[in-house]
């Protein structure tokens, strides 16, 4: 933490490093809103069915970070005797899902929920391919976000495309010769 | 890479498919995966499509540019890059347009063509209806910086906005209904209305950043938002060579946060900051040791007032040193406005006069947490501020002193006796040491333990871990 001297950083290069250190090193400390949900005065109960027949009870303040389940909740054809069905979603990834949506509708500051996040997304790679498919389907923006970026920090985490293949699996179709002639096109970006 | 991956890349390698290996990443939706590598510049996208067949035309269809001017070995194939990119799916959306330049060389000859191509190119991604544009330019010695085309201050789309070594032209109107960030490093203005235009006209502005440029002809800047709660103002770093006094008003109802790092701006002006929680205050009001504190400037003594009674909501603060000898200066002719609810405190000294602290303190009467950081600053010699008496500190509960003064250990004693024998409820006082002190921990410890303390459940503690 440090303040800059400003008699002392003449150069434009030394105080844009400065600048960015400064900020960089210091939290933003306001507190989340909440102001995207739609809460009611007295919280409701949600009852969602997941695809293998389980049922979650959640209040309505942690379902409608979910686009997707808003939009069932304000359908009054969509609900059936036993909650809304999620076709889509495995009762393992809507409790990871809820998980998330509880944390995220708590009062925190920015800085919390940023190294919460970093926590919740240490899992294994199959289960982040879950999260992502899920946040698409029940349409919550956050969680669709963070596990994206997981995935791209990983590939970008790679030293090249082998590195790529083996971190996830993708088996190389290309022949040697085509994988050359690819290169050969985009060559500015293997340099 | 670690244990397991190895093991699976040696697997993969001698033909030995482990059975539930599967390349979810290429099963994702296109949707998806164009979703995953827009988080990742461009060039490693392109890199992407050696993977496999899957890939090889994905990066056409990620809906964004993220490069770096340094991306390609010359302008012209960067121009080419970008003009056939942009052609391709050209009536569907863009999401992202981001230009940087990252190595802080002049590294190309730019001729008047890059200042047409930035403005055509801005023009083609605000039709996509582009949410994030980016185009941080680093201009050494260049005649013509780019201009952003004015079509920006009207576009639907645009979330956030950042911006370096540009310029903004003067808006005829600006309608911006999605921008939440607002970030400019160095941008020139046409006037000071424009600036002020550009905040005023973003209804669901959330953050703005800005980094002062002597150059940028903003005089007074005026920050007027209803949504903003993060504002940081960065001074610009050569002095103040006009005559015209340089000011920064604020008007913001829900700000939370303020940055404020400046000795070049003649005053500060705040207006409705009731829900601040957080402010970082380096600020002299253009006052140092060249010009020198009037006490009978009463002008002056008016801006310094009126911006702490407008602060006063603050709860956690840092302040720097030299805001703190302003304040001092200034207390010496007026009472100090009271900073009611002020519960944390942070304040960093670049050299040891930390007796201008006690003044400052007596104006917080709610303070519970202060914690002091010096760095060394040889050749300084101790204050010529006059210790007088101090006040008792009521309320203090926790005191942390980080690096503290080395060869200056009767400057070190002077200053936890004044903490132990002045607080009465304190709890708990940590003396930080530097790693070479180390060995002489429980020598140090023992001394202060001989200091009367007035708080006699206080805990005393002498630490070598050096985090505030």
């Amino acid at each position: 933490f440090h303040f800059l001297s400003r008699s002392q950083s003449n150069s434009l290069t030394t105080t844009r490093v400065l600048y960015k250190e400064i900020h960089n090193s210091t939290a933003h400390y306001f507190f989340r809103r909440i102001s995207s949900l739609k809460l009611t005065k007295m919280s409701k109960k949600i009852v969602l069915k997941t695809s293998d027949g389980e049922s979650f009870e959640i209040d309505d303040s942690i379902a409608l970070q979910s686009e997707t389940i808003a939009h069932l909740i304000g359908d009054d054809s969509a609900s059936t005797s036993n909650g809304f069905p999620l076709a889509n979603v495995t009762s393992n990834v809507l409790s990871t899902v809820i998980e998330y949506c509880k944390k995220h509708a708590s009062v925190a500051s920015e800085e919390e929920l940023k190294k919460w996040d970093a926590e919740f997304v240490k899992v294994d790679d199959s289960t982040i391919f879950d999260l992502i498919l899920a946040a698409n389907y029940l349409n919550i923006s956050g969680l669709l976000d963070l596990t994206c970026q997981t995935v791209a920090d990983k590939i970008a985490a790679c030293k090249d495309a082998d590195e790529i293949r083996a971190t996830f699996d993708i088996e190389n179709d290309f022949t040697p010769e085509e994988e050359e002639e690819l290169r050969r096109e985009n060559q500015w970006s293997f340099q | 890479m670690d244990e397991d991956e190895e093991k699976r890349v040696r697997a993969k390698r001698s033909g030995d498919r482990i059975g539930d290996d599967v390349d979810r990443l290429s099963d994702l939706p296109d949707n998806l995966l164009c979703h995953v590598l827009l988080n990742i510049p461009t060039k490693d996208v392109v890199k992407s499509s050696v993977l496999s067949k899957r890939w090889r035309d994905l990066w056409r269809d990620v809906p964004g540019l993220d490069l770096g001017f340094g991306d390609f070995p010359d302008y012209n194939e960067f121009v080419s890059f970008v003009d056939r990119f942009l052609g391709f799916n050209c009536e569907s959306r863009l999401q992202k347009l981001k230009f940087e330049d990252r190595c802080l060389e002049l590294k190309y000859e730019w001729d008047e063509p890059h200042v047409a191509n930035v403005t055509r190119w801005i023009n083609v991604v605000l039709k996509r209806k582009v949410q994030h544009v980016h185009v941080l330019e680093s201009t050494w010695d260049v005649d013509k910086e780019v201009e952003i085309p004015s079509t920006v201050y009207t576009c639907e789309s645009l979330v956030s906005l950042k911006l370096r070594d540009v310029i903004l032209p003067d808006p005829e109107s600006v309608s911006l209904p999605c921008v939440k960030v607002i970030h400019l490093d160095e941008v020139k203005f046409a006037n000071d209305q424009a600036l002020e235009r550009l905040i005023s006209g973003c209804s669901v502005l959330e953050s703005l950043t800005i980094n002062r440029n002597v150059h940028d002809n903003v005089k007074v800047l005026r920050v007027c938002s209803k949504s903003l709660l993060s504002f940081t103002h960065v001074g610009q770093c050569e002095e103040n060579i006009n005559d015209e006094d340089l000011v920064v008003a604020v008007d913001a109802p829900r700000l939370e946060y303020m940055w404020l790092s400046d000795h070049e701006t003649d005053s500060f002006i705040i207006s409705n900051l009731g829900s601040l929680v957080k402010l970082h205050m380096d600020v002299t009001f253009n006052l140092s040791s060249q010009k020198r504190f009037d006490p009978n400037d009463l002008q002056k003594r008016n801006v310094i007032r009126k911006f702490l009674v407008g602060i006063s909501s603050v709860k956690d603060m840092d302040i720097a040193s030299e805001t703190l000898e302003a304040i001092y200066n200034y207390s010496r002719c007026e009472r100090v406005p009271l900073l009611r609810n002020l519960s944390s405190l942070r304040a960093y000294f670049s050299d040891y006069r930390w007796e201008m602290l006690p003044v400052f303190l007596e104006s917080c009467p709610n303070l519970k947490s202060l914690s002091l950081g010096f760095s060394k600053s040889p050749g300084e010699q101790p204050s010529s501020i006059l210790p007088g008496h101090h006040c008792f500190l009521p309320t203090l509960e926790y005191v942390k002193i980080g690096k503290p003064m080395i060869d200056d250990e009767e400057a070190e004693t002077k200053l936890v006796s004044y903490f132990l024998e002045k607080s009465t409820v304190l709890k708990k006082l940590t003396l930080f040491l530097n790693p070479d002190r180390k060995k002489e921990a429980p020598v140090i410890l023992k001394k202060l333990l001989t200091i009367p303390r007035l708080s006699t459940s206080c805990q005393v503690v002498v630490s070598d871990t050096l985090t505030l």
